[in-house]
């Protein structure tokens, strides 16, 4: 099996408001991609000339752009983009906000398996074209629409909040403390956002009194026990990264190929799709969500890490009863005593276990089919040492990050690590 | 560290007070002392304040009172904002008041947009002139971070640097450090660029005046608002207040275009309240949106201008093509194009030197711009201007040799890096 490296790539900054500026999914593809050019130096020669020798390929991560933009066949809009993807072999990826995992994990198997040498990951989401309540809808398609979401206002921030409602149940847990760490989590993922120059809210005022006071007309409740606070906002953006084979490494960046880091481990398991399902099948398990776990182990076994031997994460705070419980997924804690990786600082920028560095999807913010490429490329910049501001201060060697698509449907994690 | 547990902000049912007031409750958890006239309007701001920075727990930050508490407020207070109308006599009056009840030692600062810090701080005894500046935000300052720090002759060096440090680490503030010149730096150059506008709009009156020029500044050249609009988004007499201060009181050599033009002083004076240059009317249960125009002196409804130059480059910045956009704007040879090129320069090499002039850092302006008007930053926009053809060429065609003798243009100009995106300021409005 092939090495897969990261070689870099970009983000856009997910602060902006494309549908406002007046432009399309072209120019925000444009752009990713010729700021990827700028930080990878990789060039458009190179890839028409590996495309001559069917080395290539590009994998394009998006949910539901035929609903926000009108726009499908997603695949091939890269050529739209630049001549240099001519006869380049690209194809759309999806399973809703884990569209970019199933991207990544798409060039992955296929530079392991030494059909290709370099993979042009992209992910993106224009969602900014529709009010909330719209927006709420479409997203709504990624549990089952007929009985999750149909004429349900805003069906996601109500069937996470069926988690919380869940988690306390399961572990019979003190509902206010459980909030207070709610809370926290959301604190956190805003204040990591701060140092990160393309996160979304890193100008906006949040902090953990602010998070833990629901209820109220500007943080009032959005799904059960969870308010706006806790939710990842609405979000435009794309990122792109691009893997390519060791074998391509040493051929072609020989001089740094012993710095980039290594995809070690893939994990990728689906959970019964309906949230009812979900919480059914788990009553007899430890974890509530026991293929998110898998999902983790199936990863670390694959890198052959310890899950405690990881040394920062990248979590799918799509809401924060989602970061709650991915903590005791990672290993972090057993499950149910995840409020004492919270309270203790555990999981904070400083603290031995961060997660969300970049501020996460509630922080860095969440365009849905952006993500794990986001994730992906942000792994890539704290293990290289180039995430300015937000670099973890401490040395590292292993990260992972934990995609979701829906309701924690599917799941996708990446263990990503320096040499050994 | 500054450490800044209770403010008094006299003036806070205004519109910036009150704004002000979220951001240092917020960013700074600090206890806020809201004083107005009474205090129901202070009372009554607080749902306002609240909004604007997205948060309920700040209420118990909020603590509404009126000025037969001033004495109270400014003995426990560790900063003292004053924010009442722009008026010199009326904020000389306040500042008399605070100089005598500062007994605490705090920090006093005034938010004016543009009145002599100098001559306010006279208003103060020897002490009190020491801990005086200028902390000038924008509005609405939740979206626009900028912040000017100006300083006096009197200010003591390190309540300067403490003030800047807090303001840029505990309220997240983009500070720039200026003097004390009409305007200070940002709205000098902004509103000597929306004057102009003004200034155009009269001379091509007859070609639609006001909306006319609008349409052929609009986003593509940089801004999110039309610069028109943006006058009237502000406010006339805010606009007039601002030029008219400029007018008067600089020195440099394109004061003229702080001349408000005739039209706007008639506006002004024919409506004792609020005047408009757009306005929203309801006609037949249909929401129109009229504009005035110039040469009629009546309102119209906005009309639709067609210019297929315009439309090209709305369509290359639509796709993210915006060299090919600004290829079309600076090789067309229409009189229009022209007049959206000479300005764009005009408004690059203001920049440069109104930053030379006004602050400590030539780059300044790019924040200025960025932070304080959400413009595309000038050295950004040369940046981009400089793909499509030589700045230099440009400068020799649109300004006069003399000025670029004076201040060295060519050598100022060509050594500039941005550290701003201007992908994110070329828009399509």
């Amino acid at each position: 099996m092939n090495n897969v490296l990261i070689l870099g790539g970009s983000q856009t900054d997910f602060e902006r408001n494309w549908h406002k500026e007046g432009k399309n999914y072209e120019a925000l593809i444009r752009e990713v991609f010729e700021d990827t050019i700028k930080n990878t130096k990789i060039t458009k020669d190179e890839i028409v000339n590996l495309n001559k020798e069917d080395r290539i390929e590009c994998f394009v991560g998006n949910f539901i752009a035929e609903n926000f933009i009108n726009q499908g066949h997603l695949g091939a809009l890269l050529t739209n983009v630049d001549k240099c993807f001519y006869g380049v072999p690209s194809a759309r990826y999806e399973a809703a906000c884990a569209s970019g995992s199933v991207a990544l994990s798409a060039a992955i198997s296929k530079i392991r398996a030494g059909e290709i040498d370099v993979g042009i990951v992209l992910g993106f989401e224009l969602m900014k074209t529709v009010d909330s309540k719209v927006c709420g809808d479409f997203l709504g398609k990624a549990a089952i629409y007929e009985e999750e979401s149909k004429n349900i206002e805003f069906p996601f921030p109500k069937l996470f909040g069926k988690l919380a409602d869940e988690t306390i149940k399961k572990y019979n847990l003190d509902s206010k403390r459980y909030l207070s760490n709610l809370a926290q989590i959301a604190n956190i993922n805003y204040e990591n956002a701060k140092r990160n120059p393309n996160a979304q809210t890193r100008k906006w005022y949040m902090t953990y009194e602010n998070a833990n006071m629901r209820g109220k007309i500007n943080n009032s409740n959005v799904g059960n026990l969870l308010a706006i606070s806790d939710c990842s906002q609405v979000t435009d953006g794309a990122a792109m990264v691009i893997l390519i084979s060791e074998k391509y490494a040493i051929e072609k960046y020989n001089e740094i190929y012993n710095k980039l880091p290594i995809i070690k481990g893939v994990g990728h398991k689906n959970a019964p799709m309906r949230f009812d399902d979900k919480i059914f099948e788990s009553k007899d398990n430890e974890y509530i969500l026991p293929w998110t776990r898998k999902t983790v182990l199936q990863a670390c076994k694959e890198a052959n890490v310890l899950d405690r031997d990881l040394d920062f994460f990248e979590t799918h705070d799509c809401f924060t009863s989602s970061e709650y419980v991915a903590i005791s997924a990672f290993g972090i804690t057993e499950p149910g005593k995840e409020h004492e990786a919270i309270e203790s600082g555990k999981i904070s920028f400083k603290g031995e276990k961060p997660i969300n560095a970049s501020g996460g999807l509630i922080g860095c913010g969440h365009p849905v089919g952006a993500s794990g490429v986001r994730m992906m490329l942000d792994l890539y910049k704290q293990l290289t040492n180039s995430a300015g501001e937000y670099q973890i201060q401490k040395t590292i060697k292993n990260g992972i990050m934990l995609n979701f698509g829906g309701t924690a449907t599917t799941n996708y994690a990446f263990v990503v690590g320096k040499r050994d | 560290m500054l450490e800044i547990k209770k403010v008094t902000v006299i003036g806070a049912n205004g519109n910036m007070g009150s704004l002000i007031s979220g951001i240092i409750a917020s960013f700074g958890n600090a206890k806020i002392y809201l004083v107005s006239r009474s205090e129901e309007s202070s009372q009554n701001v607080i749902e306002k304040i609240k909004k604007s920075v997205r948060s309920d727990y700040i209420e118990m930050n909020l603590i509404p009172k009126d000025y037969s508490n001033l004495q109270e407020c400014i003995k426990d207070s560790d900063w003292i904002f004053e924010s009442v109308i722009e008026d010199y006599e009326i904020k000389a009056d306040i500042l008399k008041k605070i100089d005598i009840y500062n007994e605490n030692k705090a920090i006093i600062s005034t938010g004016t947009s543009g009145l002599s810090i100098e001559k306010l701080a006279l208003n103060l005894n020897e002490e009190n002139r020491k801990r005086f500046l200028c902390v000038h935000f924008f509005n609405p300052p939740y979206n626009l971070n900028l912040c000017e720090l100006v300083y006096t002759k009197y200010t003591d060096k390190k309540i300067l640097e403490e003030m800047n440090e807090y303001l840029e680490k505990v309220l997240f503030r983009k500070n720039i450090i200026v003097k004390d010149e009409p305007a200070f730096l940002a709205n000098r150059i902004g509103f000597k660029f929306l004057n102009e506008m003004l200034i155009l709009a009269d001379k091509y009156k007859e070609k639609g005046g006001i909306d006319y020029i609008d349409y052929l500044f609009s986003g593509f050249t940089g801004r999110t608002m039309k610069p028109i609009e943006t006058i009237n988004f502000v406010g006339l007499k805010v606009h007039k207040a601002i030029v008219d201060n400029v007018y008067k009181n600089s020195t440099d050599e394109f004061k003229d275009s702080f001349i408000l033009p005739e039209f706007m002083e008639k506006i002004i004076n024919n409506n004792e309240q609020k005047s408009f240059l757009y306005r929203k009317i309801e006609k037949d249960g249909k929401l129109i949106k009229e504009v005035y125009d110039i040469e009629k002196n009546e309102y119209r409804e906005v009309r639709k201008y067609n210019n297929r130059e315009i439309d090209t480059i709305n369509s290359y910045i639509h796709s993210g093509k915006y060299v090919n956009a600004y290829k079309v704007l600076f090789e067309s040879n229409s009189e229009e194009m022209k007049l959206v090129s000479e300005y764009l320069v005009k408004y690059i090499y203001y920049s440069l030197i109104a930053s030379l002039k006004i602050s400590t850092n030539i780059k300044d302006c790019d924040i200025a711009m960025a932070n304080g008007f959400n413009w595309c930053p000038p050295i950004a926009l040369k940046e981009l201007i400089e793909q499509v053809t030589k700045f230099d060429d440009l400068l020799d065609k649109y300004i006069e040799k003399d000025i670029i003798q004076k201040y060295d243009l060519h050598n100022l100009i060509s050594a500039l890096k941005s550290e701003y995106d201007y992908r994110k300021y070329i828009k399509v409005i």
